[in-house]
Parts: structure tokens; C-alpha cells; sequence
């Protein structure tokens, strides 16, 4: 159902190793390009609600700013504590120059 | 599933680290009876939020819950809400409860965390005294800051740190004073240096923090209005938090060997002398994964580590706990956090700058790393934390070093 996806941003403005945040339905999500995969995860630590968008990429995995929660940018699972619950993911489209979002989180088994 | 797997599980004490065994015995297809006895009646919630975004209003009751009365249900347990555990009878396997039923158990683990100790002080009866450490008292303690102009905060550990920083913001209204009784804040944790930084931070914020000042008494006519200090000088006060730290809730045990003042001794294990008996959180008192000295740790993430452990342990045999131990605290706009667990040092080592809140401290004993805190600088806590974690052997000289990459030094271990 490509209607529940939007367009976000152009392919060339998101380059491999850092975070850009923005808004899918007035959601805060974050975009990263890993192993030229685009991913699309929740923007918001599950933690204590820090802006992961001011924190670190390193490898598959993304560092919350304020107590170094960990990640995994594929499944949005938490890879290291003090987060318990992982972050929402968005499957992510790319094609002709475009990244495309889901407007709706992966659903979770 | 081990040969001898056990038929009933109790756990005493339904907050962090007794829930999450709970949970984890079930993900980890435990199908015996779990039975969970609380002496609070709400549903498991988290504490941090309490002094901090719950305190400043910007976190709801529903969301500081550990867990949804869905989750609660799936789970089957047989949950006593508002029932102490009063007694322990390890022959006979069993728990008397304040309701005065006996459960008996195969395994039990013990989760009965931490209360406030009091100060026994004139006029600690007062209205308008409080201290936090449930819920309950969070809800109450926030409905009286909202109208208070003068606040005195009894204790510059922790939580009275993170309660003057939560009530300090807004429009600026109102004073709030700090009665610490060492000369430095948290100097028995952090250091000197480290504790000075920390207490210009508060005064920065116009936090008053009266150091080497202990309480003589409350004053007031019925609702509180002074508090006095033994040297005589008094401080306005309309609201007083009183957080002078906490203790284990093991009063129920006292009688058991393996019980004293300073927790209930586990081995590496979780394992009390009693092969059937585990304690778990703020009571238990462990080997530290570094040292191999018991130590009891008040913090949430070895609450809930050990909670998770319990479980394994119960389904699949004795495994050593490991995890070094890590918190943090959240005051203004600075987060600390500490990894390790140094109960003395003879050097502290800082990287970055006191001044300004953007720091590393090392602490060593005997030329070997226990522990670090940072103060913001996440991205090289990251990397300096393996050096604790995995005892990675560093050239200590070289850590103030801006140029000095922690994370080549955390690769090289
Ligand atoms: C205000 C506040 C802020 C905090 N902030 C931080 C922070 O920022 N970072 C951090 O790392 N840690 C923090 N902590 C500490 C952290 O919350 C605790 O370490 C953690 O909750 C310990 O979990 P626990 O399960 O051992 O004990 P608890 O969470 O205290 O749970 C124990 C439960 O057992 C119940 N109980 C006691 N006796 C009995 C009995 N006889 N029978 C039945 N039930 C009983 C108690 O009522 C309680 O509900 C904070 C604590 C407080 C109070
Ligand atoms: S807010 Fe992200 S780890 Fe605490």
C-alpha cells in the first residue's frame, strides 16, 4: 500500500554515518543510511524521552545522549540498558532518488 | 530446564527488581506457580521519575508504570497487593504474611528494596515534611511544591540533589536550601573536587547548598515554618524534603544469620546461605564482579540485572552475576553517569573540565581503575566504561590527555 508511505528526503541528502531527524505525521523519527541501507526508527529514547537525533551512530547501533542506552538500528531492540523497551521502526523505501517512510511503526511479535 | 526445577516460586517485594524476575522466569518458560507479595497496593512503577520528570510535572502516574495490568494478567501470578511479608521460616520453607497466611515456597527471592531513614528530630511531625521514596509520597510532595516559596531539602545526597534541581525550575519564586552535613556533597562518593563541581552547579542554579550543617529541629505552628540548625542559624521553610538517605527494608529478616544491618549476604550466585532463599536489588549484598568484596548497591540498574539473573539462575542452575554496576543521576540540564562501584580511592583523575560540567573522574586504588563518572561526555563514557568493565590495563598518566582517544584505548583490551 504505497499510499501509507511519504516521501522524506532525497537519497543524497542522507549519507552513510550520521543521524537526521525529522517528522512522519508529526512523529519524531530519525533516519540512518547503515550499510547503504536507509532505516527509520523512533526519534525518542524509550528511556527517559532523550532526542537519540543528539546522539551516536556507530556500526548497526545508536547511543542515546543521556544514559548511553544502545539501540540496534535494524530491529530498533535495545542492545544495551538502561532502555528497556526497543524503538518503533519504520520500514523505509528508497528508489529514483527518494527515501520513502511507512506512516505506521513495524508491527512487534 | 534443570531436573529439580521448582513448583512455586515466592517473591517478596513488588518493585523493580522483584517484578522483573518475575517477568523473566516467564520468558524463560518457567510454568510453575509465581507468587508475588507487595507491601505497596499500585502497580510496579519506576522510581527515578519520581525526583525528577514526574516532580517537575512533566511525567503522568501512567507513565512511570513498569508494567500494564495486560502484561500483569498474562503473566499468572498470584499477586498479594498492599500484604507485607512479616516473617521468614526457612525450615519450614514458608512466608507469614501481615494477613497472617502462610505460603510456603521451593525457591524465594527476596526484592524488598530500600526505606528512608528518618531523623529523629523535634518537629519532624509537622505538616509540610516529607520525604520520597514511594509514589504515594511523590504525588503528595508534588501537589505542596507547586505553592511553596521556601523549601529546605534535608540531605545533598542523590535524591535531595535531584529534588532541588527538579524544583528549581519555573518562574524562580521560590528559594530552596540544601542542609548537607559533610563539608563537600557526595564527597564520599564522588570525591572532593567532583562534589564542589556538583554543589556550584546547584548554586549556580541559586540552590543554596549550607554544608558541615546538620538539623537541630523543625519549627512551627502545626504546619512547618523554620528550620534550625545546631549551630543556630535558621532557614524559612514552608516545605521540607527530608532525604538522608536510605536503608535496606530487611527488618522482617533481622533474626536470619545471613542478614545484618548492611543487607542480606548472596553469593555470586544471588544465593544466600540457604540454597533456596536468593536476594536480589537494593538489600542484596554481593561480590562486586571486580573486586570480589560484598557490596550492596542502591541503584536501578542492578535492581533490575539482578532481577533478570534470578531468573536464569532458578531456571537453569548457578551462574555468577558479572555486571559492574552503573547509574545515573539527571540534575538540570547535566546528566551523571558512574560505572563501577569504588568504595575507596587514593587518586582521582579528571578529563575535561570541572568548571564547566564536561568531565570524566577516574577513580584508582592501588594503580587499578574501580570507577568512573561523567558529568555530559557520553560518547567517551562509552568507551572509558570497558576500561572498567573489562579491567583493561591503561597508562593511567595518560587519561587527562585531550588528545588521548578512549575509544583506541577500550579497542586495545
Ligand atoms: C526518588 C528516587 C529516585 C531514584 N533515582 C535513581 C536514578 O536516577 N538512578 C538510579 O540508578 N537509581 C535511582 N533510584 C534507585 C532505584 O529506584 C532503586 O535502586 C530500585 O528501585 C531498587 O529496586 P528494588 O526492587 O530493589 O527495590 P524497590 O524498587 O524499592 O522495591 C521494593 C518493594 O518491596 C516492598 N516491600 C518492602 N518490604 C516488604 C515486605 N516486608 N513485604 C512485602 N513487600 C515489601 C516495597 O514496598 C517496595 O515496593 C532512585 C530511587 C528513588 C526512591
Ligand atoms: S534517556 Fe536514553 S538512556 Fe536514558
Amino acid at each position: 500500500m504505497s499510499e501509507d508511505f511519504i516521501a522524506v528526503a532525497q537519497s543524497k541528502d542522507v549519507a552513510g554515518g550520521s543521524l537526521h531527524r525529522l517528522e512522519v505525521d508529526g512523529k519524531p523519527v530519525i533516519l540512518v543510511r547503515v550499510q547503504g541501507k536507509v532505516c527509520a526508527l523512533a526519534a525518542i529514547c524509550t528511556h527517559e524521552h532523550a532526542d537519540l537525533s543528539e546522539g551516536d551512530l556507530e556500526d548497526e547501533t545508536i547511543w542515546c545522549p543521556l544514559h548511553s542506552s544502545g539501540f540496534n538500528v535494524f530491529s530498533g531492540e535495545v542492545t544495551s540498558p538502561p532502555a528497556e523497551i526497543p524503538l518503533d521502526v519504520y520500514d523505509v523505501r528508497e528508489g529514483e532518488g527518494y527515501i520513502l517512510v511507512s506512516r505506521n511503526p513495524r508491527a512487534r511479535d | 530446564m534443570i531436573d529439580n526445577s521448582p513448583e512455586h516460586v515466592v517473591v517478596v517485594g513488588s518493585g523493580l527488581a522483584g517484578l522483573r524476575a518475575c517477568q523473566a522466569l516467564r520468558s524463560r518458560f518457567f510454568s510453575g506457580k509465581i507468587t508475588l507479595i507487595g507491601a505497596e497496593q499500585r502497580l510496579p512503577y519506576d522510581r527515578p521519575p519520581l525526583s525528577k520528570g514526574f516532580l517537575q510535572g512533566k511525567q503522568a502516574e501512567a507513565e512511570i508504570g513498569l508494567i500494564s495490568e495486560q502484561e500483569l494478567a498474562d503473566l499468572d501470578l498470584a499477586f498479594y497487593r498492599g500484604v507485607n511479608a512479616s516473617q521468614l521460616d526457612l525450615a519450614l520453607q514458608q512466608v507469614v504474611l501481615s494477613n497472617r497466611e502462610n505460603i510456603k515456597f521451593d525457591r524465594l527471592i527476596l526484592a524488598t528494596g530500600s526505606y528512608n531513614r528518618r531523623l529523629p528530630i523535634p518537629g519532624i511531625d509537622l505538616e509540610g515534611v516529607f520525604s520520597l521514596r514511594t509514589l504515594d509520597d511523590a504525588v503528595a510532595l508534588r501537589a505542596t511544591a507547586e505553592a511553596a516559596a521556601h523549601i529546605v531539602i534535608i540531605g545533598a545526597g542523590f535524591i535531595g540533589c535531584e529534588v532541588a534541581a527538579s524544583l528549581s525550575g519555573g518562574d524562580g519564586h521560590r528559594h530552596i536550601d540544601v542542609v548537607e552535613a559533610l563539608d563537600v556533597p557526595l564527597k564520599h562518593v564522588c570525591g572532593p573536587e567532583v562534589g564542589i563541581a556538583i554543589q556550584r552547579l546547584h548554586e549556580t542554579h541559586g540552590v543554596r547548598i549550607f554544608t558541615n550543617a546538620s538539623v537541630a529541629m523543625l519549627q512551627g505552628d502545626g504546619h512547618v515554618e523554620r528550620v534550625v540548625l545546631t549551630d543556630g542559624r535558621t532557614l524559612s521553610a514552608d516545605l521540607v524534603i527530608v532525604a538522608v538517605g536510605a536503608a535496606p527494608a530487611i527488618e522482617w529478616l533481622r533474626d536470619l544469620p545471613f542478614v545484618s544491618r548492611a543487607g542480606v549476604e548472596v553469593d555470586a550466585s544471588l544465593q544466600t546461605p540457604h540454597p533456596n532463599v536468593y536476594a536480589i536489588g537494593d538489600i542484596a549484598r554481593f561480590p562486586d564482579p571486580l573486586t570480589g568484596q560484598l557490596i550492596r548497591v542502591e541503584h536501578w540498574e542492578v535492581a533490575r540485572a539482578q532481577g533478570l539473573h534470578v531468573a536464569g539462575i532458578i531456571t537453569q542452575g548457578p551462574q555468577p552475576y558479572r555486571t559492574v554496576p552503573y547509574f545515573w543521576s539527571d540534575q538540570y540540564d547535566r546528566s551523571f553517569q558512574y560505572v563501577g562501584h569504588a568504595t575507596q580511592w587514593d587518586r582521582v583523575i579528571v578529563r575535561g573540565d570541572l568548571d564547566t560540567w564536561d568531565f570524566l573522574a577516574f577513580y584508582v586504588y592501588q594503580n587499578r581503575l574501580l570507577a568512573i563518572l561523567a558529568c555530559g561526555r557520553t560518547r567517551e563514557f562509552r568507551f572509558a566504561r570497558q576500561l572498567v568493565e573489562r579491567q583493561i590495563a591503561v597508562d593511567l598518566d595518560a587519561l587527562p590527555h585531550a588528545s588521548v582517544d578512549l575509544r583506541q584505548l577500550a579497542a586495545r583490551g
